[in-house]
């Protein structure tokens, strides 16, 4: 399983302790339209899962994301 | 790498001149092939020589006819994993021409015509395609043909203005899709030999432009099409103009 925090560090280029749980599209200036989908693709690519419009839409945190992958393979990420 | 066999290609302005010749190696190079553009009886030709071709007659200007028109190619074809941003139109005209009485100026209208068929109509196909292409998640590579006039050419101040645009939009497309595995690649042909060169040049002036280009001659649509393959084939290549203008300093 992946390391979230780490992997959306490396995606907006912040050190990785910028990014906690809290961490989110409102708080970080790095993390817009642009980066958003950097994120969704790269989690699409490491987790061999796809996401669909309407989750792409809500997955604007850390925690919201992990919640996420959480009921979509029943797995905890590291973060 | 994108593998021409069975990719789908989408080709705009591929009824005649250079688009006529990328469609061409397409399918000889074994790709589906779609065409729009806006001279039907060009496209009808084009279906009558290759019945294979899915080919959609649409004014490339007109924002939601050209999204009509890709989404009828795409339920067609299913997915589009290229497309050749070709079509275009020329027009010239002097910024200030102080021999006219009347009328000095550039032509406002002109202006709009040339930017909205070289400019705005390669951003609203674009659009389109690259929307479908992240949604579908297709590895894709977007093809701009250009124009060596883009490093400004006297009387060609719109389509200057549209090619050079053209550049800024290719390089700023392999930079922001590049990450999604969505090339773009900015291809820029000097003279070609195409009916649109002779119509647009008078012949004393085609005659000077082979004096100036050190190989002597126009450049053929095989050439530019060669161009277009390679943008398509190698995977490491993306946000660069390529130059096929026989080594012409413009």
């Amino acid at each position: 399983m992946i390391n979230l925090n780490a992997m959306i560090a490396e995606v907006l280029r912040v050190p990785p302790a910028e990014i906690t749980d809290n961490t989110s599209m409102d708080s970080t200036s790095a993390w817009d339209s642009i980066s958003h989908i950097e994120i969704i693709f790269e989690l699409e690519k490491k987790l061999a899962i796809v996401f669909n419009g309407d989750e792409i839409i809500k997955m604007t945190s850390v925690n919201k994301i992990k919640n996420l992958i959480f009921e979509k393979l029943g797995e905890c990420v590291e973060t | 790498m994108l593998k021409l066999k069975q990719s789908s290609i989408l080709v705009t302005g591929g009824a005649n001149g250079i688009g006529y010749g990328i469609v061409k190696q397409l399918i000889e190079e074994g790709c589906i092939v779609s065409v729009i553009d806006k001279d039907k009886q060009a496209l009808q030709n084009l279906s009558n020589e290759y019945p294979e071709i899915v080919s959609v007659a649409c004014d490339l200007t007109k924002f939601d006819e050209v999204a009509v028109a890709i989404n009828s190619l795409i339920d067609k074809v299913g997915v589009i994993h290229g497309v050749v941003n070709n079509a275009a139109i020329i027009k010239n005209a002097a910024f200030v021409n102080l021999l006219s009485n009347e009328n000095r100026n550039h032509s406002i209208k002109l202006w709009d015509e040339v930017i909205a068929a070289n400019l705005t109509s390669v951003f609203y196909v674009t659009l389109n395609i690259a929307e479908h292409m992240l949604s579908k998640r297709t590895k894709g590579v977007i093809v701009n043909i250009c124009s060596i006039a883009a490093n400004g050419n006297a009387g060609q101040t719109a389509y200057s203005a549209a090619k050079a645009g053209l550049i800024g939009m290719s390089k700023t497309w392999a930079k922001e899709l590049g990450p999604m595995g969505i090339r773009c690649v900015a291809i820029s042909p000097g003279f070609v030999n195409t009916p649109s060169t002779k119509a647009a040049l008078a012949e004393n002036v085609i005659d000077h432009v082979v004096k100036s280009t050190p190989v002597r001659r126009l450049g053929t649509v095989e050439e530019i099409a060669d161009a277009v393959m390679f943008a398509f084939t190698n995977d490491f290549y993306t946000g660069k103009v390529m130059e096929i203008d026989g080594g012409l300093v413009f």
